[in-house]
């Protein structure tokens, strides 16, 4: 359960990157490229509120370089990790990609959990021409030269939800959210999908963050009695909420249904978790060969690690779609890693996925109920891959 | 919309955060009345009497031995504090932010050091409904309304009617006739310390089923006690309890009127026109 990570570990992966990178500035061009090992950035949060998922992403990412050099890394050269804590701030999260791609240069760089992040590391590395992965489910829409996305978008989540919602629950609907643009984008589609098949979204609102009283909200759901409180509050906001929900006894007449809430999240609920239903692209608890191994692999290297959710598995994903696009880019060049993304497909814990010329991830829909108060889901539906529908506009 | 019984049921959602904000900002305002110390920490003394009841549970015992034990405990922590960091800073009060800010750093880290990063959750001791005027309400807002309620109610009896409240409030008027008077100041400010921190700790505990429990977690009641203090006015006692309703039941009723994002920030900007007219808050001088 303790950090695993020191800060002196993560200073010695600094501190030998920037090594090897001064080591061979002194042979010549082609024998650098032979000799050098590829290099990611791997940009994550280590401390602040985001370091929840922060430090199972960097796990999952760590676990995939050494899959990655067990099989003798990305066409023979070694696959090297230089780590940086963006702090769960943008503005550092800005100085970190600056220095990972100009003093580090690293070949492509992987990492980040909220949109704001997302933004400030992407305006860093498409003027630098650097790749950039961002492992995180959002609101869609970013379109941006060289920036990846390896999470769900929200049709991948709701789509293929809220008509299994409607036919096993219930047709109307309560939503409530965080107040930033994932929750209001995410709600569009759900009101879209829940009118058009003749349901009605009884209220909608949104919350600041760190609200440390939901009662209100409660209060007014208890006297709207929907059948279904579709929930878009995110980390200890959702958590807060639902504790607050489950303790008002609403639970017997509303269900949960979310696409905000995951392994992580429902182990901070404890028993006012259970009977939670949610859609993401990823449960520890698929039940197939791959993500067995998956599991246990990474078990193994990091025996604290208790529960992997769909972001860290998307950052997962995003190393080894970063080393295939390397592979088959033959270097870190702009122009070629570009271009070599889209069309890559890998076989990921979730199932199969592929990277969408539209420069997001064809990802699997999946619909889970949370069943113990240890925060573990069963599978309900697995609908396969959905492909990703970008409306550009960020 | 406004029917009777969902009033109602507001009315006691805004009581239960009013109780509880001010069990914290107790806390809070008599360390700086009596020491002079802005105590940046005390939203970490909030969390760890919820971790008290998380490591209870650890060690399975209920949770009701975590909320007897959090004030003890959180108390404790916080003698240690006054001995080993405040001690040194009496009467600075910039040094003691700054110390008390780093000092808040370092318990979120321990904390998460011991108890992992992720949020954690415990059984919840008391599930169920009680019949309020004919409409229910959770059994445990009314338990934890109760608890507070008494608990600040002893806090008033200790500083207005004892010869330790006595001394505690000479120190507030003037230190140097306290201790001239042979009141042994420094006692009085170890147990003042210890006893703001116990009430955090005891809040922190009472408030684990309701809300999330993470090393972060204590910054979103600091901020609001904060408001509290100074909406009430410095070093006044009956001023926390003004401004814990004002702030606890503003925010409660107006997010059941308006949207909570704009509720929030209306009880903020009703808070700055009234310390624009009393800028020594409401029960200030």
């Amino acid at each position: 359960m303790a950090n695993t990570i020191t800060r002196r570990e993560l200073l010695k992966s600094v501190g030998y990157a920037t090594g090897a990178s001064v080591a061979t500035l002194g042979h010549p061009a082609v024998l650098r490229a032979a000799a050098q090992p590829a290099k990611m950035g791997i940009l994550v949060s280590l401390t602040g509120v985001h370091a929840i998922f922060g430090e199972t992403m960097l796990h999952c990412a760590q676990y995939a370089q050494k899959e990655i050099n067990d099989r003798g890394g990305i066409e023979g050269r070694k696959l090297d990790f230089v780590i940086e804590d963006d702090e769960t701030d943008p503005k550092v999260g800005i100085e970190k990609a600056r220095k990972l791609i100009k003093r580090d240069q690293v070949d492509v760089v992987v990492g980040s959990i909220s949109s704001a992040m997302r933004n400030a590391v992407g305006s860093v590395t498409t003027k630098e021409k650097r790749v950039y992965l961002y492992p995180t489910y959002y609101e869609g829409g970013y379109c941006h030269d060289g920036v990846f996305i390896t999470g769900a978008v929200p049709n991948q989540q709701v789509e293929r939800f809220v008509p299994w919602i409607m036919e096993n629950v219930g047709k109307t609907f309560y939503i409530a959210g965080s107040d930033y643009i994932w929750p209001r984008e995410t709600s569009k589609v759900v009101r879209a999908l829940v009118e058009k098949r003749g349901g009605s979204i009884l209220g909608e609102e949104y919350f600041p963050w760190n609200t440390p009283d939901f009662s209100s909200l409660v209060n007014r759901v208890a006297s709207t009695k929907p059948a279904v409180m579709y929930s878009l509050l995110i980390g200890s906001d959702s958590v807060t909420f639902l504790k607050q929900f489950h303790n008002f006894g609403l639970k017997k007449t509303t269900r949960i249904c979310t696409s905000g809430v995951a392994e992580k999240e429902a182990a901070g609920l404890g028993e006012a978790g259970i009977g939670i239903v949610s859609s993401q692209s990823y449960f520890m608890s698929i039940d197939t060969p791959r993500n067995k191994e998956f599991v246990e692999g990474f078990r193994r290297m990091f025996p604290n690690e208790k529960l992997v959710d769909s972001i860290p598995e998307g950052m997962y994903n995003g190393v080894h779609v970063a080393a295939l696009a390397l592979a088959k880019a033959g270097s870190g060049d702009w122009s070629k890693l570009t271009k070599a993304v889209p069309g890559i497909r890998y076989k990921a814990p979730q199932g199969d996925i592929w990277m969408a010329d539209n420069r997001h991830a064809a990802l699997n829909s999946i619909i889970a109920e949370a069943y113990n108060e240890k925060g573990e889901f069963r599978i309900i539906k697995n609908f396969g891959v959905t492909p990703p529908q970008v409306n550009c506009f960020q | 919309m406004l029917e009777l019984g969902s009033l109602l049921t507001q009315f006691l959602n805004g009581a239960t955060l009013v109780s509880v904000l001010i069990l914290i900002s107790i806390g809070l305002a008599i360390i700086f009345g009596v020491m002079g110390v802005i105590n940046l920490a005390h939203g970490e003394f909030f969390i760890l009497g919820a971790y008290t009841v998380i490591a209870a549970d650890v060690l399975r015992l209920s949770a009701w031995w975590g909320i007897a034990l959090a004030p003890v405990v959180v108390g404790l922590f916080g003698a240690l504090v006054e001995v080993g960091i405040i001690r040194f800073l009496y009467r600075r009060p910039l040094e003691t932010l700054l110390a008390t800010w780093g000092l808040s750093i370092v318990i979120r880290q321990l904390v998460r050091i011991v108890f992992g990063v992720g949020y954690r959750a415990s059984p919840h001791p008391l599930l169920g409904d009680v019949r309020v005027f004919g409409f229910t309400y959770p059994i445990y807002r009314v338990f934890l309304m109760a608890v507070c309620v008494a608990v600040i109610a002893i806090t008033f009896y200790v500083f207005y009617r004892t010869d330790f409240g006595l001394k505690i409030r000479a120190i507030t008027q003037d230190v140097e006739m306290a201790s001239a008077l042979a009141i042994n100041t420094s006692r009085m400010y170890l147990s003042t310390f210890a006893l703001g921190s116990a009430l955090a700790g005891l809040a922190g505990a009472l408030m684990t089923p309701e809300i999330t429990v993470s090393p972060e977690a204590g910054v979103n009641f600091l901020a609001r006690s904060f408001f509290v203090v100074i909406l009430g006015g410095i070093g006044q006692l009956a001023g926390v309890l003004g401004g814990g309703i004002v702030v606890g039941e503003l925010e409660t009723l107006l997010s059941y009127l308006i949207s909570a994002t704009t509720a929030q920030a209306a009880v903020l900007v009703i808070a700055i026109i009234i310390i624009r007219f009393r800028p020594r808050g409401l029960f200030g001088g």
